[in-house]
């Protein structure tokens, strides 16, 4: 090294130790990017779940209007079958059930439910019927029907309450639609 | 001189290991821009599809709430009689069909509030779609009462009806001739129905042209909903005191009636049927997009056997020996299925969904009780 040379420093790259550390990094900064996007999948993926519940729990809701409306079922029994100590005799069943299609009496959550509901998709060759059709059963839904008196309307008007679970991967996600039902139709 | 030394590159064992350290980095962020790109076109195809499923089943859900609102579970009565032409029904392109009518407790038919249509719309994968036809009254046109309270001076909201049923003579500044400004309300127009209401029942008409004072009825209306005759029930002659050409109508309130039918259309543009709705006999508008399954079935009550998921009205119970028609229709059990646009390109295949769900027909139920515990 002589006078006049240029300080040799300045030309200095990175160590291989650096760019091994700083590639790192970049790797874990790049599987973070990459778990936003596995969530953001997830989340996609509840949405035709989504679709369903909504109208899971308003056919649930319907049919208890249109129970009443019809006369079908009269006004004691539009409850639970236990419920609470004021709220108790009806022919809903208690807590979760699995989501079954209606029985005789058209009403879902009651003592005749069917079978769990399905879904039958054409498959790839895109006509019903044939044998790579694919069936989808509702199996990871639960809904709970709640029906309870509102306090102080003399049992004139109830609150009813569907709340609808399903499993969606590694999360369970939760519908509930609120409603009342007034025994003047 | 330079120091040679200060300029040494990598050795080859460095550069290996660096190169190979690159590499699998820029493998795993290929890798995962790779699945970006499918996971983008699979969201937009599930996205496309969801949509198709919420704009086709809301639409129908909200008109099939409104079904016989002002009508009343009976259902309009048509034209009855002999040489009656048979009434048109609305339908997909290319079908003719007529609509069966129900039996009244007088001597006329009706046209139901809901008019079940099993298995009449396109064939989608190898299964048969259903159709179905809403009768309601526009709730924003405003109500006609002829004859005029002052015959010579006729409010916006009065007309009177031609003896012989075949007009509706209007001020010209009627609402129904003009318009309704302040509520946003477009005029009658041709094609549209007119139902007839007062204290001898009801009778419908289709409006076949109109001019600055009235709206005229002729006989030739598509629907053949304006045959009238005085041998004949049901018709606009029937509702006034005497079953005459002659004499005037009594009080008697006019709305719009609306005719909804919905089917699955796949002649329009074949291989991506799409949810129709058509008011009257106008121009069909296709709601949602690619709807590949839509059936319908009919709770029915009578209070004793209470028949649910019927699918075609009227339907005999053989073991009751009751037959059952359309006016005891409650609920309406709706199942739309939807697919997306396009293939999604990692499964070379449509995205799907289906929904079940139901509509309590709450117009229909015109029974009011007051209970007391």
């Amino acid at each position: 090294m002589g006078a006049g040379v240029m300080p040799a420093s300045s030309e200095r790259g990175f160590s291989l130790v650096e760019t091994v550390v700083s590639i790192g990094v970049l790797t874990v900064g790049l599987l973070g990017a990459a778990a936003v996007l596995s969530a953001g999948m997830q989340n996609l993926s509840s949405s035709p779940g989504d679709v369903i519940v909504t109208q899971k729990a308003a056919q649930a809701v319907e049919a208890v209007f249109s129970a009443r409306d019809s006369h079908r079922l009269t006004w004691n029994q539009i409850l639970n079958v236990h419920g609470t100590s004021d709220s108790t005799g009806g022919i809903f069943l208690d807590g979760p059930q699995p989501l079954k299609v209606a029985g005789a009496d058209g009403l879902v959550n009651t003592s005749d439910d069917g079978a769990v509901e399905t879904i039958t998709l054409p498959g790839k060759d895109q006509m019903l019927g044939t044998s790579d059709d694919l069936v989808t059963t509702l199996n990871g839904y639960t809904r709970e029907i709640m029906i309870r008196n509102v306090p102080n309307e003399n049992g004139q008007l109830r609150s009813i309450t569907v709340t609808i679970t399903y499993q969606n991967g590694p999360t369970k996600r939760t519908y509930t639609l609120s409603t009342f039902i007034s025994a003047y139709s | 001189m330079l120091n040679i030394s200060r300029d040494d590159g990598f050795t080859l064992a460095e550069l290996l290991v660096a190169t190979s350290v690159m590499l699998l980095v820029t493998g795993t962020a290929l890798t995962t821009f790779r699945n970006a790109l499918t996971i983008n076109d699979s969201a937009a195809q599930l996205a496309d599809a969801n949509q198709n499923l919420r704009a086709g089943t809301n639409q129908l859900i909200r008109d099939l709430m409104t079904a016989g609102r002002i009508i009343g579970p009976g259902g309009i009565p048509l034209p009855t009689g002999a040489g009656v032409n048979a009434f048109s029904r609305p339908g997909p392109p290319n079908t003719t069909m007529t609509f069966n009518l129900v039996t009244d407790d007088d001597t006329s038919l009706n046209l139901p509030d809901i008019t079940t249509g099993y298995q009449l719309g396109a064939t989608i994968n190898g299964s048969q779609t259903d159709m179905v036809t809403i009768m309601t009254v526009d709730e924003f046109m405003p109500v006609i009462q002829g004859p005029p309270v002052i015959l010579a001076s006729p409010t916006s909201i009065e007309g009177t009806i031609a003896p012989d049923g075949s007009s509706v003579a209007f001020p010209p500044t009627s609402v129904w001739l003009v318009g309704d400004t302040t509520y946003d309300t477009g005029p009658i127009n041709v094609g549209d129905l007119v139902l007839f209401k007062n204290a001898n029942g009801m009778a419908m008409q289709t409006v076949t042209s109109k001019d600055t004072t009235h709206i005229y009825f002729a006989v030739t209306d598509w629907f053949h909903f304006n045959q009238r005759g005085t041998a004949l029930s049901g018709t606009v002659l029937s509702i006034k005191n005497t079953v005459d050409t002659t004499s005037a109508f009594p009080t008697t309130m006019l709305m719009r009636a609306v005719m909804i039918t919905y089917y699955v259309d796949n002649t329009t543009t074949p291989g991506t049927p799409r949810l129709t709705r058509l008011v009257n006999h106008f121009t069909p508008q296709a709601l949602a997009g690619v709807v590949e399954d839509l059936d319908l079935s009919y709770d029915l009550v009578d209070g004793v056997i209470n028949p649910t998921a019927i699918t075609s009205l009227p339907f005999t119970d053989v073991g009751a020996g009751v037959t059952y028609n359309s006016n005891q229709i409650r609920k309406v059990n709706i199942h739309v299925g939807v697919r997306s646009e396009t293939a999604s390109k990692p499964t070379q295949d449509y995205v799907r969904n289906h929904v079940s769900t139901a509509v309590d027909v709450r117009s229909l139920a015109s029974v009011d009780r007051y209970v007391v515990q």
